[in-house]
């Protein structure tokens, strides 16, 4: 880690701008870290969430057409009608045509062909909590329950608390950039953590830039904490501080970036905007890795959709895919489109059977997409269980079930994106969780100890294989070596090789005794896990 | 660990906390009486503040504390339509006509909004917002509470005029109350609730929001109690029924499930025919829920309400201290069949309040902190509303009906900035002469080392120390000796002094707190 070699150089700014809450008495250090060199990678990964508050309609999303009859009797007068869906090839993959239709570049249709986008059904966690706030607190802590009554009071979000181990002297050591960027007006819990709020908010840049200049120019002392009123008076002062660094930089990036802009962003789509407001900002440099942004009002107990199919809830999608099929082809055009991934969330689904209001109520298990700028570093498809969601079989409160705890893409965004260990996923949710291996990992130059190679950290060979095939890969230096055979579902099958493991090169069998169908191979060293798909048919 | 065990366990420890409900029995000093009328009221005037200081804190209470249930008086702005049903722009045929609608809805929702910031910068000595405030913070309606609709302004209104008018009263009261409000039964979708189709949404936030919080109830509870509150209606817009009168609330008896209900294992039986009508309903089955809800889960419905005024009067990140203070203060509350009014004297006539721990570590809410500036400088800022919201507490619109995050969420570095600029922006809008005014208005204001002590104490909430206090002063000398200063204020020469002094306050991190 470089970040020791950092503080060094790191300039201190006097007296008057000593941090604060756990301040060493009589010393005065305000020092910025290079927001590349915090995580485990000196990489410029980004991630992007969209947050669909309210309660998606996952039904009403990706339809399942696969099992018409009963969808249309759960729903009659809101089930989508099929000239409305758009069925991709011959899958059972319906998309609800306000993902398509009038979108930039018929939207989640040609992501989907181009690879860049990854359905996945059947998320959700056990003991679904139908409250919004209660459930949103879930999804963005990623602590879930362990029991019915179990109401844990959650305070802090999975990110925040990444980015909280990975800033031993917050805020004495604070990002250059901010570390993550929400486009709203207030910091969700989501970038909160025991420091403090790991990100900023703001709405627009320019406004942002003139409220912030100047403030920080004539401030008191940070005060010794000996009551509340000092730790308050502290937490103001570093956002103060922070106001003015932080307005600067983001205002140097828009100035950059938004003469770069590509694509017309859907002017009358508040989403859309905001979106480009994260691609100027991306495209000018600023070194922000996570942009959160919310979209509200998915919360459809009443007048969900009128009788033709379109509605509240038509609206809403068309925003989300306008804005994600804008931004993720601004992107490509840019040229930062491999830095790139997202996914949406949203904090539950809706019951399968609508209400007597033309709504449908909070519900358990839902659906999310992932996407990626680049269809190198994403698996895409449609992950689900043969015949989920099951409009059948219900939990006790009549809830769609859930197949896949919704942290598996979390471990995935931390694991795969941004390099994070297994034990340091671990520490952020509690638990060992596994990743769902929707993402690929980014190839970047820093070292480590497998030898790269047309972006290959491993090969399968011959993939698609008949009986069997060798897993080869080459090691530069001493590792901790596993390699694991996953379903496409993201189910362990078996353990293919582990241990402590010499330089050189190793070529292991896979394959033999397995079943036709698509596998996912997973190679982990102690600091790295790829993932590549691996076929057999016979 | 079970939330209820955890409850009853700290209450069967109470001889060990009981002291921490002590009452002050010394005098008001008058930093202690500037600290009780900031967080009861809006930034105080020195008379008032003059006023308390000497008093025991009962005394102090009785006098800046009205429990009267009048109503508050329109101004002629809302006048104009607080009576006026208007049409559903939902139900308006074309687009423009919709938005027409629309638009005359907001501009009233706005009227409303600056009303409600006029009562609170013109309160004197009797300080009755800040708690309809505080309860309309509890009780979250939102004026634009889904993309598809709007709550009625005179709806709002009366809203308001229901917290304020029962601000004091026992809680069950302010429970039904709001049950039944006009705006509430719309906001909740209650309003469409019927025996066929319950509507689940309001049982849930009534007992997760409102009353005792998660993890004391069922969803069978809810599924209950839905049943019960079927059937009301809001006289909400002029195409629709109002046998009540217009903005008033309704009972459509067919729409009632008269079946009984089993909420928390206690019995609502089945009505005959004839008992289906407004009053009976209303008495065995609103009343008749409620009763149930703070019979069964008292100590809960105490705990989370005690919080709530805790968080917002006292302190609102509490810790241990504070929460074994809290489980007291819960047991004042159900000792005193849930009066608001005992348990909020309890509060400010305890030692805990005025600790030098908790004083000025309360972030200002929006309100409090433009409100404040506006009576600080003696001026109504033109923008107020549009400060407030921007600082973001848009009064009867919050983020979700789960209310504001509030404590450092009112800070951050989108507001902050915000809240500089607010202030800076009232403070250039005042002449030279009317800051000479301010500064006047402070006893002893030609002692230039009286003022800033005085000064510093009026617009600061906690003393700061003498290198701090010496910046300041210099700011407000700017460059004139201290031995010419009563010379130049008699002259009118230090206008350039004082806005120096106040930006600097403006922009200091204090100035954030009460």
């Amino acid at each position: 880690m470089k970040r020791r070699d950092f503080v060094k150089s790191g300039v201190a700014l006097g007296a008057g701008s000593v941090i604060a809450p756990y301040i060493l008495k009589g010393k005065s250090l305000y020092k910025t870290i290079d927001n590349n060199e915090i995580l485990n990678d000196d990489d410029d990964s980004i991630i992007v969430i969209l947050e669909l508050f309210g309660g998606n309609d996952g039904l009403n999303t990706i339809i399942p057409f696969d099992q018409e009859d009963k969808y249309v009797n759960l729903r009659p007068t809101l089930a989508v009608p099929k000239e409305k869906a758009t069925q991709f090839g011959s899958s059972d993959l319906w998309f609800n045509n306000a993902l398509i239709q009038d979108i930039h570049k018929d939207g989640f249709l040609s992501l989907m062909d181009n690879g860049q986008l990854a359905v996945v059904q059947g998320i959700g966690y056990n003991y679904p909590n139908l409250s919004h706030f209660q459930s949103r607190d879930i999804w963005h802590s990623g602590i879930t329950p362990v029991s019915e009554d179990d109401y844990p009071k959650l305070l802090e979000g999975w990110l925040g608390r990444y980015f909280a181990s990975k800033l031993d002297n917050f805020p004495l050591e604070i990002p250059e950039h901010p570390l993550a960027i929400q486009i709203d007006g207030t910091v969700s819990m989501l970038l909160n953590s025991n420091k403090g709020f790991m990100g900023i908010a703001l709405e627009n840049p320019e406004s942002f830039y003139e409220s912030g200049n100047g403030l920080a120019s004539s401030l008191p002392k940070y005060q010794t904490p000996t009551r509340k009123y000092e730790d308050e008076f502290n937490y103001v002062h570093v956002i103060a501080q922070q106001s003015e660094d932080y307005a600067k930089a983001v205002k140097e990036a828009w100035d950059q970036g938004k003469d770069k802009i590509k694509v017309e962003y859907t002017e009358t789509s508040d989403l859309s905007q905001k979106f480009k407001i994260i691609s100027a900002l991306i495209a000018g440099g600023l070194k922000t890795k996570v942009y959160f942004v919310r979209l509200s009002n998915f919360d459809s107990h009443a007048k969900q959709a009128d009788g033709d199919g379109y509605g509240q809830h038509w609206t809403l999608l068309q925003k989300m895919a306008g804005a994600i099929s804008e931004f993720l082809d601004d992107a490509k055009q840019i040229g930062y489109a491999e830095r790139v991934v997202g996914m949406t969330i949203s904090e539950f689904g809706r019951r399968p059977f609508e209400n007597g209001s033309s709504g449908t109520d909070h519900g358990g298990g839902s659906m999310q997409f992932v996407f990626a700028g680049s269809d190198k570093y994403i698996n895409g498809g449609y992950y689900k269980e043969q015949g989920a969601p099951s409009l059948t079989d219900f939990d006790q409160y009549g809830n769609i079930l859930k197949n896949y705890d919704f942290r598996r893409v979390y471990v995935d965004m931390l694991e795969t994106w941004f390099k994070a260990s297994k034990e340091e996923t671990q520490a952020v949710f509690g638990e060992q969780i596994t990743s769902l291996n929707i993402l690929n990992p980014r190839a970047t130059s820093v070292s480590d100890s497998l030898v790269i190679s047309d972006n290959m950290p491993f090969n399968i060979s011959p993939n698609p294989t008949i009986k069997e095939a060798a897993i080869s890969f080459e090691l530069k230096s001493a590792d901790f070596v596993s390699i694991d055979l996953y379903s496409v579902l993201g189910n362990r099958i078996s353990m293919i090789y582990q241990g402590n493991t010499n330089p050189g090169r190793y070529s292991i069998s896979v394959g033999e005794n397995l079943a036709p169908g698509s596998y996912l191979v997973n190679l982990r060293t102690k600091n790295r896990s790829y993932t590549q798909r691996f076929i057999v048919i016979k | 660990m079970n939330r209820r065990n955890f409850i009853s366990l700290n209450f069967d420890e109470k001889n060990d906390n009981s002291q921490l409900l002590e009452a002050k029995t010394s005098k008001l000093t008058k930093s202690e009486s500037y600290h009780l009328l900031r967080r009861l009221g809006f930034a105080p005037t020195t008379d008032l503040v003059d006023a308390l200081v000497d008093k025991l804190p009962e005394e102090a209470i009785n006098m800046i504390l009205p429990t009267d249930t009048a109503e508050a008086i329109p101004d002629g702005v809302i006048d104009k339509w607080i009576d006026t049903p208007d049409v559903d722009p939902l139900k308006e045929g074309t687009v423009e006509l919709r938005s027409q609608a629309e638009d005359r809805l907001k501009g009233r929702y706005s009227e409303f909004g600056e009303w409600w910031l006029d009562l609170m910068r013109l309160e004197s000595n009797g300080l009755r917002e800040k708690i309809t405030l505080f309860w309309s913070t509890v009780w979250t309606i939102e004026f634009t509470f889904d993309t598809l609709s709007l709550i009625p302004p005179p709806l709002i209104y009366r809203n308001n005029q229901t917290l304020r008018k029962y601000r004091l009263s026992d809680y069950k009261t302010i429970t039904e109350e709001m049950i039944l409000d006009g705006a509430m039964l719309l906001y909740q979708s209650l309003n469409y609730s019927t025996k066929e189709a319950p509507n689940e949404n309001f049982m849930r936030e009534l007992m997760e929001l409102f009353t005792m919080g998660v993890g004391n109830y069922s969803e069978g509870d809810i599924r209950e109690g839905s049943r019960a509150l079927t059937g009301w209606r809001t006289a909400a817009y002029a195409q629709e029924p109002h046998p009540n009168g217009y903005h008033q609330t309704y009972f459509d008896r067919d729409s009632h499930d008269t079946e009984a209900k089993t909420i928390m294992n206690v019995a609502i039986p089945a009505i005959d025919d004839a008992s289906n009508n407004e009053f009976q309903v209303r008495e065995k089955e609103v009343r008749g829920l409620v009763n149930i809800l703070f019979d069964k889960r008292g100590l809960a419905i105490g705990k989370f309400v005690a919080e709530k005024m805790y968080k917002y009067f006292v302190y609102s990140n509490p810790g241990k201290v504070d929460n074994d203070f809290i489980l007291e203060l819960a047991e004042v509350f159900v000792n005193s069949n849930f009066s608001t009014l005992e348990m909020l004297k309890t509060i400010l006539k305890s030692k805990i309040f005025y600790s030098t721990d908790l004083v000025g570590a309360q972030i200002k809410t929006p309100p409090e902190y433009i409100v404040g500036l506006e009576r600080l400088l003696n001026i109504n800022y033109s923008k107020a509303r549009e400060a407030v919201f921007e600082l973001e507490q848009i009064l009867y619109d919050p983020p979700n009906v789960g209310s504001w995050a509030g404590y450092r969420t009112w800070v951050s570095t989108k507001t902050f900035p915000l809240r500089v600029k607010h202030g800076l922006a009232m403070l250039n809008a005042k002449s030279d002469n009317e800051l000479m005014e301010i500064i006047k208005s402070f006893d002893g204001f030609a002692d230039v080392d009286m003022l800033i002590e005085e000064f510093l104490m009026h617009w600061l909430p906690v003393e700061i120390t003498q290198e701090r206090k010496d910046v300041y002063l210099n700011l407000l000398l700017d460059g004139i000796e201290k031995a010419d200063w009563a010379e130049a204020i008699n002259n009118n020469a230090v206008a350039n002094g004082i806005r120096a002094l106040i930006t600097a306050i403006i922009k200091s991190p204090d100035f954030q707190l009460t």
